[in-house]
């Protein structure tokens, strides 16, 4: 069996994390890009698939950044089957109402990084994903970006963020898929992570068990949430959860 | 009691003439440019001859480039008559130019809307223009009663376009108490908004049909006329000029809503919000021929309204979001919408489908809904576009 390749954002911790060591389990060859460097995660899963595992420096909001991390791809494969667009931040102003004073420099971080980030690095990648043989680009995304199941009264840079990057992927999806590209985009729930600064105990998912389903999603035609096989309609993007579950936009 | 709509980019051609036709209902109108307070401040210093001698602040100064359009005497204009016309985008959009030539119609009393606005998406409430007391000759002939909105506050008197006090000073251009006067005004016209039109960036006309494209299935608009060619965004898909979509079309709405939203508190207030903005910001049937970073930012302003709406609905505020099927125009380059068009001539009518649009946009905005706990993307043949 030949070896698949993908690259996965935000592969530090949380669910970027988990994404790549279930993918390594399954033998493939990961670029984990690494925002954090002092993070131990990476290193210690390095040590366990030496062969396998790639660490490459990536910051999804510098332009640089994505063109080297590609570039650095592109001396190691000159195909790639899977991008992962995993790496995502949020803020502490979320519950600032419009009654107060927002933070506009926090929501073009925000942007930054949820929603252009992860356009910049499918265009970086796009020649590799090419040549690759599932074509596949990954996005994970919030239900915080549907705007039809919004409830919340604030979370203006994280909210809009998400919607913008629906748009896009769906922007991106319109454009590619006559080429071959096949998409997938998901939310992971809300997972016991350190996206806030700290790790979210309260949350009800660890992120292992929200990349399982999502690895079951973005890699195979079988749905993760009644073991039955279903072909996935390629030529329809929906954002599915970790149950399964689609969400309107 | 008077009515007061305060529109972001009165000057683009949309603004102007929502302005016009919410003035012709009765409302007074307020411009407002999406300039940062300090950049206008260093700007207006700099038109006073280099002397660094800063304006004295308005009463009514929002930090915005506030526009109080002029009073209207004959016909209101909007844009017309203003100030500091040197400071302003050149072209047939602004100053007295729009409208000037009264046989060219302008879409207002000619839409061709009648059949169906106030009758498909408001309700029993028509969408004419107040004919009492208007000084319109146009409706000179006009001899029903007002009957411009189920709205019991809105004023049947023509609108006014408060004249402007001139940015850069000069009380030549207009008197030192004319000046005076007109600050006084912009400060009661101003001291209450009762609509916040968050029109942002500049729309175009789609020549052939502003809804050319079927909301059930997809139209290949590179065949369309009007439509984005495929290689149209050109440096607009940089990430200087993504960034600066997002800027434009949702973080400066949410910036205008964060400073003017004291001034829709105030008792009596409609306390209405309308967001002007795109099917293309649609993630179900927007286009892909669409700059990728205009889209985006589009449907942020989309969940924008939402949230917005998810918090203050419950305070008495109603929403719009409105598409009034026109182009964002392309920044910073020539607009395919425009190019074809008389649009530099100063005696060029506003284009039909920004007057009808803006005609039912006014009806729209203006005029109460049967389910104001819904926000709705609603286009303008009062068409509902999914998000």
């Amino acid at each position: 069996m030949s070896t698949y390749h993908a690259v996965i954002t935000g592969a530090d911790r949380g669910l970027g994390f988990a994404l790549a060591e279930g993918l390594l389990e399954r033998g493939w060859r990961v670029f984990a890009g690494s925002y954090l460097p002092d993070w131990p995660q990476l290193g210690e899963l390095q040590e366990r698939y030496p062969d396998l595992l790639i660490v490459l420096p990536l910051d999804v909001s510098s332009d640089s950044s994505v063109l080297a991390a590609a570039a650095a791809v592109e001396e190691r494969t000159r195909s790639l089957d899977l991008l992962i667009n995993n790496a995502g931040v949020i803020t502490d102003k979320n519950e600032d109402s419009i009654r107060t004073s927002q933070d506009y420099d926090e929501m073009i971080r925000l942007y930054q990084v949820n929603a252009l980030g992860p356009i910049r690095t499918s265009e970086a990648f796009l020649p590799l994903l090419e040549r690759g043989e599932l074509k596949r680009l990954c996005f994970v995304s919030s239900e915080a970006g549907s705007i039809g199941k919004a409830e919340r009264t604030a979370w203006f840079a994280y909210c809009m963020s998400k919607a913008a990057l629906n748009r896009g992927v769906r922007l991106l999806f319109d454009r590619r898929r006559p080429e071959g590209f096949t998409f997938r985009l998901y939310h992971p729930g809300w997972m016991r992570t350190y996206m806030s600064g700290e790790r979210n105990t309260e949350a009800e998912l660890e992120p292992s068990e929200s990349a399982a389903s999502a690895l079951e999603y973005f890699l195979g035609s079988a749905l993760p949430w009644d073991d039955k096989p279903h072909a996935i309609d390629e030529d329809e993007l929906v954002m599915r959860d970790w149950q399964g579950r689609e969400w309107p936009w | 009691m008077n009515r007061t709509a305060w529109i972001l980019n009165l000057h683009e051609p949309f603004g102007a003439a929502l302005g016009r036709e919410l003035m012709s209902r009765g409302w007074n109108v307020i411009g407002g440019e999406p300039t940062d307070p300090d950049t206008r401040e260093e700007r207006s210093a700099a038109a006073k001859n280099g002397s660094g001698e800063l304006p004295e602040p308005r009463a009514a100064d929002d930090g915005w480039g506030s526009t109080i359009a002029p009073e209207s005497v004959s016909p209101p204009v909007p844009g017309g008559d203003l100030s500091d016309e040197e400071e302003r985008p050149s072209g047939w959009t602004h100053g007295a130019h729009i409208g000037e030539n009264r046989d060219i119609p302008t879409g207002t009393g000619s839409s061709g809307l009648e059949d169906f606005e106030g009758s498909v998406a408001f309700g029993p409430e028509s969408n004419a223009r107040p004919k009492a007391g208007t000084t319109d000759p146009a409706y000179a002939e006009e001899t029903q009663a007002p009957s411009h909105g189920a709205d019991p506050n809105a004023s049947n008197e023509a609108g006014a376009f408060v004249p402007a006090e001139p940015e850069d000073g000069n009380s030549d251009r207009t008197g030192g108490s004319a000046a005076a006067s007109s600050e006084a005004r912009t400060s009661g016209a101003a001291s209450r908004i009762d609509l916040l039109v968050l029109n942002a960036g500049e729309m175009a006309p789609v020549f052939g049909h502003p809804s050319s494209r079927s909301i059930e299935g997809k139209t290949d608009e590179s065949s369309v006329p009007g439509g984005w060619p495929a290689d149209s965004a050109g440096q607009e898909d940089t990430t200087a000029g993504r960034l600066q979509d997002y800027e434009t079309y949702a973080l400066t709405p949410l910036r205008a809503v964060e400073r003017l939203l004291p001034r829709m508190n105030a008792e009596g207030g409609l306390k209405r919000i309308c967001f002007i903005s795109s099917r293309e910001g649609s993630i179900s049937v927007g286009e892909a021929h669409m700059p990728i970073g205009r889209a985006m930012a589009h449907t942020a302003l989309h969940m924008q309204a939402k949230l917005l709406f998810n918090d203050l609905r419950r305070e008495g505020y109603t929403f719009r979001l409105y598409d009034p099927g026109l182009r964002p125009k392309l920044s910073g380059g020539s607009n395919p919408q425009t190019g074809s068009s008389a649009s530099d001539s100063p005696m060029t009518p506003l284009s039909a489908p920004i007057a009808e649009s803006a005609r039912f946009a006014a009806g729209l905005f203006a005029n109460p809904h049967a389910n104001e706990d819904r926000l709705v993307l609603t286009g303008s043949r009062g068409e509902e576009w999914p998000f």
